[in-house]
């Protein structure tokens, strides 16, 4: 046996070098060919800024300028009645907001407060005993008290919309939320490359303005036009394209049509002629991306088909250091799960590791978010040694979340 | 950008193109799936932190850019596979890609061992091009696949373990 796995072995290392037989000079033009063409993309897409601004500035003007029009206009006895009226309004509202801010503010603070005398109290401790860097989180520039998620609670009576968008290494995607007002959700879509802050969020949204939402089918089926010169760059830019559209999908569809420009399938060089796309549901893993020191957010990290929870959580304790993306579950802790649909059972084998954990709002926020994606509606989470988290209340079944990074 | 691409192309393109070579086993993909990685390498560079090696940071990329083109196929032959009839033309779809002209002179093992590959899984062909034909430590390979160093070991062995069993399989010819 161990002889003919070293000849395994010894086969496997006389397998010859492959040559390659394009030069320096084919592989540095074409690439920054590439590189120069994706620049001029997205500077091209940042051409709306500058007129939003002036337009935003313009009606400001106009405003104030209005304004003066209309008070000039009014006799002394109106403008000391529309005085009067403003002055109690403004004191209403003052008192009002004087008393909304010292009562929610007493309870953020006294939350605030609490979850600090622990987290510090953690922290000391989880700085002399845990020595894993890779574990560690920036905690004192970001909040690790706010949630990063919409619960199924605040969600009520609210709209809300979430874009797909990639990082700025495209190997992830970070699904990002958006509270709407009363704007028609299908349009909205066309609007999101205004709305993502690539350099400040460390995403990269170029694609978006490749793809246009130009309205329903018979069937009810959103078709996007998509300018396919656009999506020729490689495998990279192809995949791209097709998971930003799963915005479509979290409005509930199952699939879209696509078209180009002059109404034709869309053609694609590595997928080749496409009418239809059909979202699968995909298993993914929740961890976190920090691009910058005060910016957070979670990412999605796709799992392979069939793969198990417990396989999930575990891919919770690995970071990416490369692509800063950092594992929101401490390696030293340990889980056990036990799954009865609807519901996942987790307990914790170590508690007193987790005690010296401050980055317990994030474990249970990862669990939460994974979970939802194998399924799951509620996490019972166990032995965890403490009843409230953040906004968790963990004595009973915590629900899945409804939305992931709100913005 | 000439100075970062020659850096990285004399330091690791070799290594590269032969690692994404026999995941593919195809020369115009790999250049194709190459050229991305540089790109994706390139726009990303000043975001580099240094935390890992840059063969690390490369590899890793190049493993992201590999698998994305296989779920691509996957998706591809999930397509064209509506509507076509396995029993009368599954034939057709044997793997007709031409043989790397790197391999004629190799002895009937070797070129037995290319197809054999075909038979693991992603995951186990990349250790094993990782371990045994780029010749990379467990460690290094781990740190590229972000694994463990016992997955690492496990996948190979798993691996090694598939392959003997496929080349016993061939010599016996029970190859279907």
């Amino acid at each position: 046996m161990k002889k003919q796995n070293d000849e395994i072995e010894k086969t496997l290392s006389e397998m010859p070098k492959i040559n390659d037989s394009r030069s320096f000079d084919d592989y540095y033009n074409q690439i920054s060919k590439q590189v120069n063409q994706r620049k001029i993309r997205k500077h091209a897409k940042r051409g709306w800024i500058i007129p939003a601004i002036t337009s935003a500035a313009a009606l400001v003007l106009v405003f104030i300028i209005g304004l003066q029009f209309i008070n000039t206009n009014q006799t002394a006895d109106e403008m000391k009645t529309y005085q009067s009226i403003e002055d109690s309004v403004d004191q209403a509202e003052t008192n009002e907001s004087a008393n909304e801010s010292a009562s929610s503010g007493d309870a953020e603070m006294a939350e605030i407060e609490e979850y600090n005398q622990d987290g510090q109290g953690n922290q000391d401790m989880g700085g002399a005993s845990n020595d894993d860097e890779n574990q560690q989180f920036s905690m004192q520039e970001v909040d690790a008290n706010s949630s990063m998620v919409v619960t199924q609670d605040e969600s009520q009576g609210k709209q809300f919309v979430t874009f797909i968008i990639p990082d700025n290494q495209v190997q992830y995607f970070a699904p990002i939320t958006v509270e709407m007002n009363d704007q028609d959700p299908y349009e909205f879509f066309n609007q999101s490359r205004e709305l993502i802050m690539d350099d400040e969020w460390g995403l990269s949204s170029d694609v978006l303005s490749s793809i246009t939402f130009i309205g329903m089918n018979d069937q009810n089926i959103p078709i996007l036009e998509m300018d396919e010169t656009e999506l020729q760059d490689g495998t990279a830019i192809e995949r791209v394209a097709m998971e930003v559209i799963r915005y479509f999908q979290y409005l509930g569809h199952e699939k879209v049509a696509v078209r180009d420009p002059n109404g034709d399938p869309v053609s694609l060089a590595h997928v080749g002629e496409v009418e239809e796309v059909t979202f699968e549901n995909q298993l993914k893993a929740y961890k976190l991306y920090q691009p910058q020191s005060d910016e957070l957010f979670w990412i999605e990290k796709v799992l392979m088909n069939g793969a198990s929870i417990e396989e999930a959580i575990e891919e919770l304790k690995v970071s990416e250091e490369a692509f800063n993306i950092k594992a929101p579950v401490p390696n030293n802790v340990n889980i056990e799960i036990e799954g009865q649909d609807p519901v996942l059972n987790i307990r914790f084998l170590n508690p007193e590791q987790l005690a010296e954990s401050t980055e317990i709002p994030y474990i249970i926020e990862s669990i939460l978010l994974t979970a939802k994606s194998f399924g799951y509606e509620q996490v019972d989470f166990n032995n965890l040694g403490m009843t409230q988290v953040g906004p968790y209340q963990l004595d009973e079944p915590v629900q899945v979340p409804a939305y992931i990074n709100p913005r | 950008m000439r100075e970062s691409f020659q850096e990285l192309y004399d330091e690791f393109h070799q290594d590269l193109y032969q690692f994404i070579f026999y995941m593919v086993k195809d020369k115009p993909t790999t250049e194709d799936l190459v050229q991305e990685v540089y790109i994706r390498v390139l726009q990303s560079y000043d975001t580099f932190a240094g935390k890992s090696s840059q063969k690390t940071w490369l590899f890793s990329i190049a493993r992201h850019v590999t698998i994305d083109f296989f779920r691509k196929q996957g998706r591809r032959k999930k397509r064209h596979a509506d509507g076509f009839d396995f029993e009368q033309h599954g034939n057709l779809l044997k793997d007709n890609k031409p043989t790397p002209e790197e391999l004629a002179e190799k002895s009937e093992e070797v070129q037995m061992m290319y197809q054999c590959l075909d038979k693991c899984s992603n995951d186990q062909r990349m250790v094993i091009i990782l371990r045994y034909i780029q010749q990379m430590s467990i460690k290094e390979t781990a740190d590229i696949l972000n694994w463990s160093t016992s997955k690492v070991k496990t996948t190979q062995h798993r691996a090694i373990n598939a392959l003997k069993d496929r080349m016993l399989q061939r010599k016996g010819g029970h190859e279907e």
